[in-house]
């Protein structure tokens, strides 16, 4: 039998109500076997002692490209658009992913132990994304069908001279695709034998076994985004919801929730022109259920906690700040049985800190993932920052 | 006249941190720093605040390229040549652009605005104040210094193109090239007026210096070179690869403008950019200050980037002397900015806390006497 692993804290945010001041977190066969205020320790447990430190659940991050564009190589790594054609919901992020890269290094040394990695935006419909722990244990696949709006696309295309080249062709492609995977499910009814290698990943969306991820940042994509969905009557996440601060009254009655950022960037393209720190802040107040996401490479994965550290500045409470980088996200992914609290039963994902995850001088002491320690800061050379 | 009535003002003169004390300020100038209050005057009350100076990005492309707007305004790279060196960024500085307001509400009282990164010679830049209605409102300092591009983004532009230069080798040669001529042009009695060459003379006369961005070792070095073949001041930008030799750009007193670090994506020349290799430079005392490149990051995080460094080890005055004391002094301002003493210009930055803490926010600046942002 596996010998107990045992973090004496500190301050423990189990996300599971209020944070526990000193306390046990056990760990047993990669799992958590049991978060205590009291307990007496076998001798033949192996103990951490993090007194003066702060223990929080994995940090998560369901929005990057990591490994898919690739740190410190040019085009030779970048593999993150399949560009060449608006549809194609049968490409697989897990197939471009180089889980050597440093960006997966940098996200353990940063306290983010699950990714959620999709290809990119420039296709409507751009495949298939995954969940992983940063160590490349694989949690879905496929976690949702990527799809986007707005002006990825629509400069993408309009270059190539092609369809979509406006946000009416945008929509009409994704319409069309989708009626395009009814006809298909009919027909496999009718003919057993029917198979089409590029609408059968988009059968799970109709099926309710995944979401539809959609990048939209402008209200009107945000709000297409909707209207197709509901149409369609399928589940699916707001990708970005970068002016989801004018629209989050309908955000919560329609219960759609928002993988929010990258919210401290410049705004570079248009459709990012009302991007502001406060829509954390609306969220909260409005009740939308949201993650914040760095986008990776876009921000560096430890700008999620910068992303929340200046959203609290601007009214997010802290409360909140740390389920939107823990719990929220896990239930966004629908793997909240598995991760984003520290509960009993869960995975043993496991990050410990020097300050709080609010103060930015934070450093993370050791990253534990699935109950193995994969990361311990011992000297500068160790950050990747 | 304004008086500041600060609970704590962190001067950044060495280590000196002043209590209660009362900052005059008229005609945008520092007139005293007391403790016996004085009896007339606009008083802002910041007792319980943390007064720093304010800061300084010596390196964006505000005004030039526009936020929000989309693509098509992008109005700071002229590539279409590459020696471009008579460009002049205030000609193109659109005063609304939206980062002008964040860097305001950011603390960042200047900042420098850069024309492009294509050419080798891409212009003449200037440094801007985040006050001002028009772009001669908002000019301090023009020129400042000429860019130069001896980095992977410029010849790999000319490569694609087929262009001379498109080789280190070319650029080295290109630039070598265009300072001679500009020698043999001074020398000439009569000539008609050439505006590459008189941008380039006021490098060759040290009128002002060059500013260069760079990537790696190699690149550095050759830098260093060029600084001793035609005795010119050199600053260098971006060079990732600094920390491999911070003993010699301490010798040849070469300081350095590094980042933005909120920003992941490296291409393999900028494979060591991290903020944990500014630690070397720390360490040896080269003079180094952040910059944000806005637009890669915005302006206003210009404070936040500089926690990182205090999380790599840097002591946390040495981390806020990167975005005010240190930029003040590699652009030639540390006479009027850059610290809190009587003789500057009051560029204050009110913070709600102690520096780089969970609860320390930009709560107020005072640009050259006048409050531009104020939330207490």
């Amino acid at each position: 039998m596996e010998k107990l692993l045992i973090i004496k804290g500190g301050k423990i945010f189990t996300m599971e109500g209020a944070p526990l001041e000193g306390g046990y977190v056990v760990i047993k066969n990669g799992k958590i076997e049991d978060v205590t205020p009291r307990m007496e320790v076998p001798k033949d447990a192996k103990v951490i002692d993090a007194a003066d430190s702060f223990i929080y659940p994995g940090f998560i991050d369901i929005h990057t490209h990591t490994g898919l564009w690739e740190e410190g190589v040019n085009i030779e790594g970048s593999d993150g658009n399949e560009a060449t054609d608006p549809v194609t919901p049968h490409v697989r992020a897990i197939d471009g992913i180089n889980f050597h890269d440093d960006g997966f290094k940098e996200a353990i040394s940063s306290g983010v132990t699950t990714v959620n990695i999709m290809p990119g935006s420039a296709n409507v419909i751009g495949g298939q994304g995954v969940a992983t722990k940063t160590t490349g244990e694989i949690l879905l696949n496929p976690s949702g069908i990527k799809m986007a709006l707005g002006e990825n696309p629509k400069r993408v295309y309009s270059s190539q001279k092609k369809l979509p080249s406006t946000r009416l062709g945008n929509a009409a492609i994704l319409r069309k695709t989708l009626i395009d995977t009814l006809n298909y499910i009919e027909k496999k009814k009718k003919d057993k034998k029917a198979f089409d290698f590029k609408l059968e990943p988009l059968v799970g969306l109709f099926e309710g076994k995944y979401p539809a991820r959609i990048h939209s940042h402008r209200e009107d994509d945000i709000l297409t985004a909707l209207r197709i969905m509901k149409e369609f009557g399928i589940k699916f996440v707001i990708e970005h919801s970068t002016e989801g601060h004018f629209i989050a009254e309908i955000l919560a009655k329609e219960q759609v929730p928002c993988a929010l950022g990258p919210t401290i960037t410049t705004r570079i393209k248009q459709e990012l022109k009302f991007r502001t720190p406060e829509t954390a802040r609306i969220y909260e107040e409005k009740g939308v259920l949201f993650a914040f996401t760095t986008d990776f490479p876009v921000l560096p994965h430890y700008g999620l906690f910068y992303s929340a550290q200046i959203a609290v500045r601007h009214g997010l409470s802290e409360e909140m700040a740390l389920k939107a980088l823990t719990i929220n996200g896990a239930k966004i992914l629908g793997l909240d049985h598995r991760i984003g609290s520290l509960k009993k039963g869960k995975d043993a994902d496991i990050v410990i800190t020097n300050k709080e995850v609010l103060d930015p001088r934070f450093l993370v002491k050791m990253t534990i993932i699935s109950g193995e320690i994969v990361y311990e800061h011992k000297s500068r050379e160790d950050l990747y920052i | 006249m304004k008086i500041v009535k600060a609970g704590k003002i962190i001067t950044l003169k060495g280590n000196e941190i002043l209590e209660n004390k009362y900052i005059v300020v008229e005609d945008g100038i520092i007139q005293d720093i007391t403790t016996s209050k004085p009896s007339a005057g606009e008083f802002i009350h910041a007792e319980k605040l943390v007064v720093i100076p304010s800061f300084i990005d010596p390196a964006t492309q505000i005004g030039l390229a526009e936020e929000g707007a989309g693509f098509n305004y992008y109005d700071s790279d002229e590539a279409t040549s590459p020696s471009l060196p008579h460009l002049r960024s205030l000609d193109a500085f659109y005063p609304k652009d939206l980062g002008i307001k964040d860097a305001a509400k950011g603390g960042v009282s200047y900042f420098v605005s850069s024309p492009g990164d294509s050419a080798v010679f891409s212009g003449l830049e200037g440094i801007f104040a985040s006050k001002g209605n028009t772009a001669d409102d908002m000019v301090r300092v023009f020129p400042s210094a000429l860019k130069l591009n001896m980095n992977y983004s410029s010849r790999i532009r000319w490569r694609s193109e087929g262009k001379y230069p498109s080789t280190k080798m070319g650029i080295l040669a290109l630039i070598r090239e265009k300072f001679e001529k500009a020698k043999n042009y001074e020398k000439k009695k009569e000539k008609e007026k050439d505006l590459e060459m008189e941008a380039l003379l006021k490098v060759l006369r040290k009128e002002i210096p060059i500013k260069i961005s760079v990537n790696t070792r190699d690149e550095i070095e050759k830098a260093i070179e060029l600084k001793r073949e035609y005795d010119i001041n050199i600053i260098l930008q971006e060079a990732e690869d600094s920390f491999q030799v911070a003993d010699l750009l301490k010798k040849a007193e070469i300081p350095v403008i590094a980042g933005p670090y909120f920003i992941a994506g490296r291409l393999y020349h900028q494979r060591n950019h991290y903020a944990k290799n500014l630690y070397p430079l720390y360490e040896k005392g080269v003079i180094f200050a952040l910059t944000t490149l806005h637009p890669v990051v915005p302006v206003h995080l210009l404070y936040h980037q500089s926690a990182l460094l205090v999380k790599v080890g840097i002591p946390e005055l040495d981390a806020l002397r990167s975005i005010s004391t240190n930029p003040a002094k590699i652009l030639r301002l540390e006479r009027e900015a850059g610290t809190i003493e009587k003789g500057k210009k009051a560029n204050l930055v009110f913070l709600s806390e102690e520096p780089f803490t969970k609860e320390s926010d930009v709560v107020g600046h005072m640009l050259e006497g006048e409050m531009v942002w104020k939330n207490f």
